[in-house]
């Protein structure tokens, strides 16, 4: 009997700490999501909509003096008048470039004639294009198909390099004392201390020289610096986790250090492994800063995408951008979590 | 377990495997010629759009080469793709548009643009020449130049009548008068003063300065200078208080977190675009001189030095400065003041024709107009950095007195090039 | 005996250390020195100090160290105990857990692009936050707060706060990686001889996790101390002045200027100065907390 209050109580603490993670994270996600569906008249309008709009509520005014036509949107309870024009071309590139309606000149003119022939405004729902903002961003990042391979490449080899390197001086890190081996795992974090926004600079000078100037692979050489201390430390601490006995154990049964190591290390470790996997990927994936001084004509994903729309005014085709940019690495999440979660309790000692 | 990491480690195998003949492919495909255009103009992507859907296009169709545009968003990052190529030296790029501002040390510093042996028909602004021509060589033909001008929310108009002020014919003064009634009677700060580090504030700065009576800008001390950070300065309440964080008064415009900003134009065209009827442009206010100031800016468009395609590139310099074809950009992509007198004779009275009439008519009218030095000073940035200075210590309060803009002119005069 | 010599040179661990080495040599080294040459030289190439006199007495660099240290210490202080917390929570497998570690892994995918119009979306007078809080009746519609006007202090905190939200699963996997090893038996001991739940977590799995924790706060420490990007794309150069963000200011903006490569490379050295200090610092302490236990 005694129990259940506190089970109802815990439950609602589970329940408040679950919604509390869930909203930090979606709530921006969401809204963020929203800014890249937004036409450009959307994109600042408050209060900012949690849920991207499908169309609009307006109204189309004729003003027989002028002998103009004004359009209306809906703003909270009341009407704003947001564009006044005689030519049916103009009101058609204005609904199409600042409130993504696509809209023929023939529609536009019809609408025109019905508002004419109305005595006051003539209400009219504008239907959006809903992936419009996406459609632009594919029309001007001309070679993303190009860039995305580019962008595997680069990621590819920054994880093949750091997990080689990094793994191997983890390992040796966590299970041997040698002479230098302190001097080595502090030195291996200076290497992560130096602003690599200095570094990049000299390094790029160097990396052309060497002729790999535009390739992935440079682009991995540098991105892989930083990441291989990152494993190293990662997975020697780790390593350090497993105990030594263990190892020793197997190895009493006759198996050799390489097999003790591939049976029974590398599979505790893997997690670590895997954790260490997403950071190269991301760190690769997402960088644009270096990708703009060491490569030109094979730009990274991340690099067209703050080429095409980084430098605009308004924030909705920069969020599609990053959105396109963002779905790759987020599948890759997506499987190494699979990863990092398959090992779960299942850990046997 | 084993079997998950196998999968694992296949998946990367094949990414990378995958990747290399699709890049080999990829290069494979481009076939005839080629050109490519950085340029510094354009920045917005609707702009982008419109030239790579409606002028690129027509290139290709009338002559067969290709054209890539790469648009580089500021200068810095400009100098860092010409310095790459410059120190590999592989020119990939053909052709260069690049602000006026940056003219000088594209031409001295990387030597990365020839000069024109024929300048293209026409005649041209000649405001910018003094950095499109050194040395007697003219290295770039100017496209465009844009000036300051005042944007103001319709919301904000009574306040004006109030006064009993014209926007068209307003000065500085009664500007500040006219922020300073909005600040009064709704509580709220309505002018924005973008500020942000490198970007505008110099210029805006500049725009008051001139009308002020100021023959060279930069400066800080000179009696006309004194009496623009005084104006600024009065209108302290009535500046959003964010002003040193935002870049471009779009957002601050489209939320109507503020109501009115003197801006360039072509930024405050993308506020003004997205509802025109929320919003009324006029030209850039008079002041003590009894005249308009701005500083005028413009892009010009260069053929790279190691280019490996030059007769193309020529020939899109030559295209690109037809009539029609510089007149659609201008329309599309600004409204902004064509360069070229056979245009500017031939406008028109529509929305956009106006904002460029009106955008001419500063250029050209009685206006005080004054130039982006960067070729004075060592380094422009920190030049932007006093002005910056100024805007973040009036917002703070500090009392812009004649002592703090002599301490201001000193470091200006250290930074100058000897 | 030579042959045995011979074998146990050769199997030492060392050689497994050797592509490393190469590799840091070949890319990292040599561009390090360059850096740390430039930093000790004047315009003629000549060594001097005056890089680093010239730099300490400037304001704007006493503003850099104090906001870098405020940042780095309440950054890693709060991102430890949030990302602790969620990783042992995250490590009792409950129903959604799964679903739940991949949602507090989706803001690690951000690129940094992507954060910055993500906050600074939310962060205008009249953006998302206030939409947000406007809706849940928090705030006053009519004058909502202007997170963009904040300074000093509270724009420090801001930026950890944004800083959190993008960082803190980067911190929780680490954690949770450690977790894996970590005996459920310890803990179930731990439990039936009467400890209470924070005495187990003192006594048995801060210990055993140590390794791991102290990896995780040196690479969050590193990385905060470089902080400039979400303050840069936030507020801008110059409004909240950190060290990185003075070698990008020098770096990006004023490239041209007298002394901004020297400086850029100087501030670099002394930002792996303060590292490298803080670090053995805490590797220290750590280890000697670690000797007083074992005493005890």
């Amino acid at each position: 009997m005694s129990m259940r209050p506190g089970k109802l109580w815990s439950r609602t603490v589970f329940l408040l700490i679950l919604a509390t993670i869930a909203s930090t994270v979606i709530l921006p996600i969401l809204y963020f999501l929203t800014i890249s569906f937004a036409s450009n008249y959307e994109a600042y309008q408050f209060p900012a909509k949690i849920f991207p709009t499908f169309s609009y509520s307006a109204q189309l005014r004729y003003n027989a003096e002028k002998d103009s036509y004004t359009l209306l949107l809906k703003k909270g309870s009341t009407y704003e008048a947001v564009k006044t024009t005689q030519d049916v071309s103009d009101f058609s590139l204005y609904c199409k470039s600042q409130l993504n309606v696509l809209l023929s000149s023939a529609a536009v003119q019809e609408l025109f004639n019905k508002a004419k022939n109305t005595d006051h405004a003539l209400p009219i729902k504008l239907k959006k294009d809903f992936f419009r903002n996406y459609i632009v961003f594919f029309i001007l990042a001309e070679g993303s198909m190009c860039a995305l391979f580019n962008s595997l490449k680069a990621a590819g080899w920054t994880i093949l390099i750091s997990l080689i390197l990094g793994g191997v001086s983890g390992y040796i890190m966590a299970r041997y004392k040698f002479k230098f081996s302190n001097t080595f795992s502090t030195s291996l974090l200076v290497v992560r201390m130096f602003p690599a926004v200095a570094l990049s600079l000299p390094l790029v000078v160097y990396i052309m020289k060497m002729n790999l100037y535009d390739t992935s692979f440079a682009l991995a050489i540098v991105y892989a610096v930083p990441n291989i201390a990152l494993t190293a430390w990662i997975t020697s601490s780790i390593f350090k986790g497993i105990s030594v006995e263990l190892e020793e154990a197997a190895m009493v049964f006759g198996a050799t250090r390489l097999k003790t190591l591939m049976t029974i290390t590398f599979p505790l470790a893997f997690p670590a492994i895997i954790a260490s996997s997403l950071y190269a990927f991301l760190a690769a994936w997402n960088d644009s800063i270096t990708a703009l001084i060491m490569t030109n004509n094979n730009p990274t994903l991340a690099l067209l995408v703050y080429r095409t729309v980084g430098s605009s005014t308004i924030p909705n085709l920069p969020a599609a951008g990053a959105v396109v940019l963002l779905v790759p690495s987020l599948i890759f999440t997506f499987i190494i979590k699979n990863y990092i979660n398959q090992l779960w309790g299942k850990v046997a000692l | 377990m084993a079997k998950s990491r196998v999968t694992f480690i296949a998946v990367f195998l094949i990414l990378i495997g995958l990747a290399s003949p699709f890049f080999v492919m990829a290069q494979g495909t481009q076939k005839g010629e080629k050109i490519k255009i950085v340029s510094q103009m354009f920045y917005d992507p609707a702009q982008q759009q419109y030239i790579k859907e409606q002028i690129l296009p027509k290139f290709t169709a009338e002559t067969g080469i290709e054209v890539e545009l790469q648009v580089v968003a500021n200068a810095s990052e400009l100098y860092k793709v010409i310095q790459a190529q410059q120190q590999t030296g592989k020119w990939s790029t053909d052709i260069l548009i690049a602000h006026d501002s940056t003219a000088v040390p594209i031409v001295q510093e990387y030597r990365a643009v020839q000069p024109y042996t024929k300048i293209p028909a026409g005649t041209y602004i000649t405001q910018f020449d003094d950095n499109f021509v050194q040395g007697g060589k003219r290295y770039f033909v100017p496209l465009q130049a844009d000036v300051y001008l005042t944007i103001a929310n319709r919301k904000a108009l009574p306040y004006l009548q109030k006064l009993g002020y014209d926007i068209n014919n307003l000065t500085w003064e009664q500007l500040a008068e006219w922020v300073r009634l909005i600040k009064k009677e709704t509580g709220l700060p309505k002018y924005v003063f973008p500020a942000l580090a490198g970007k505008f504030a110099t210029y805006e700065f500049n725009a008051v300065q001139l009308a002020y009576g100021d023959k060279y800008v930069p400066a800080f001390n000179t009696p006309a200078s004194q009496a623009a950070f005084k104006l600024v300065a009065s209108m302290k309440e009535g500046i959003l208080p964010s002003s040193p964080t935002i870049d471009f008064p779009t957002a601050s415009l489209a939320t109507e977190e503020a109501w009115i900003t003197v801006f360039h134009q072509a930024y405050a065209n993308a506020s003004f675009s997205q509802a025109p009827d929320k919003f009324i442009v006029a030209p850039v206010p008079i002041g003590g001189s009894g005249k308009r100031g701005t500083i005028i800016g413009g892009h010009g468009i260069g053929i790279i030095a190691g280019s490996t395609h030059k007769a193309a590139a020529e020939k899109f310099v030559e295209f690109f400065l037809r009539d029609d074809i510089l007149y659609a950009v201008m329309k599309n992509t600004g409204p902004w003041i064509p360069s070229k007198a056979e245009i500017t004779s031939k406008l028109k009275d529509d929305p956009s024709d106006q904002i460029m009439k009106m955008g001419l008519a500063t250029l050209t009218g009685p206006t005080l107009i004054d130039r982006v030095r960067v070729a004075e000073y060592q380094d422009w940035g920190q030049v932007k950095r006093l002005y910056e200075e100024v805007i973040g210590d009036i917002l703070a309060g500090k009392d812009i007195n004649k002592q703090y803009l002599d301490a201001k002119q000193k470091e200006l005069e250290s930074l100058k090039v000897n | 005996m030579n042959r045995m010599r011979r074998a146990g040179f050769f199997k030492s661990p060392i050689w497994f250390l050797v592509p490393v080495i190469i590799y840091y040599a070949a890319f990292w080294i040599r561009p390090t020195i360059s850096v740390i040459i430039e930093s000790f030289t004047d315009k003629s190439g000549v060594f001097s100090f005056a890089n680093y006199v010239r730099l300490f007495s400037q304001k704007s660099m006493r503003t850099a160290f104090l906001n870098t240290i405020l940042f780095t210490l309440g950054s890693a202080i709060l991102q430890f105990i949030l990302a602790f917390a969620l990783a042992l929570w995250l490590n009792k497998k409950f129903r959604f857990s799964n679903l739940v570690l991949f949602i507090t892994l989706i803001p690690m995918a951000f690129p940094p692009a992507a954060v910055g119009i993500l906050w600074k979306t939310g962060l205008y007078r009249f953006g998302w936050i206030n939409s947000f809080l406007c809706s849940l009746g928090l705030m006053n519609p009519a004058n909502p707060v202007d997170w963009m006007s904040f300074r000093n202090l509270y724009a420090v905190i801001l930026l950890i706060i944004i800083d959190t939200w993008t960082v803190l699963p980067s911190v929780m996997i680490i954690l949770l990686a450690g977790l894996q090893n970590f005996n459920k038996e310890f803990e179930e001991a731990g439990w039936v001889f009467g400890a209470n739940k924070f005495q187990t977590l003192k006594d048995i799995v801060f210990p055993i996790m140590k390794p791991t924790i102290i990896t995780a706060m040196i690479l969050r420490m590193i990385a905060a101390v470089q902080v400039w990007l979400i303050a840069v794309m936030i507020f801008g150069y110059n409004v909240v002045p950190f060290l990185v963000e003075r070698i990008a200011y020098n770096v990006d903006v004023i490239t041209f200027a007298k002394y901004a490569r020297k400086d850029a490379y100087t501030i670099s050295v002394i930002v792996a100065a303060i590292v490298l200090i803080s670090v053995s610092i805490y590797l220290r302490v750590s280890g000697e907390k670690q000797k007083g236990g074992e005493i005890a």
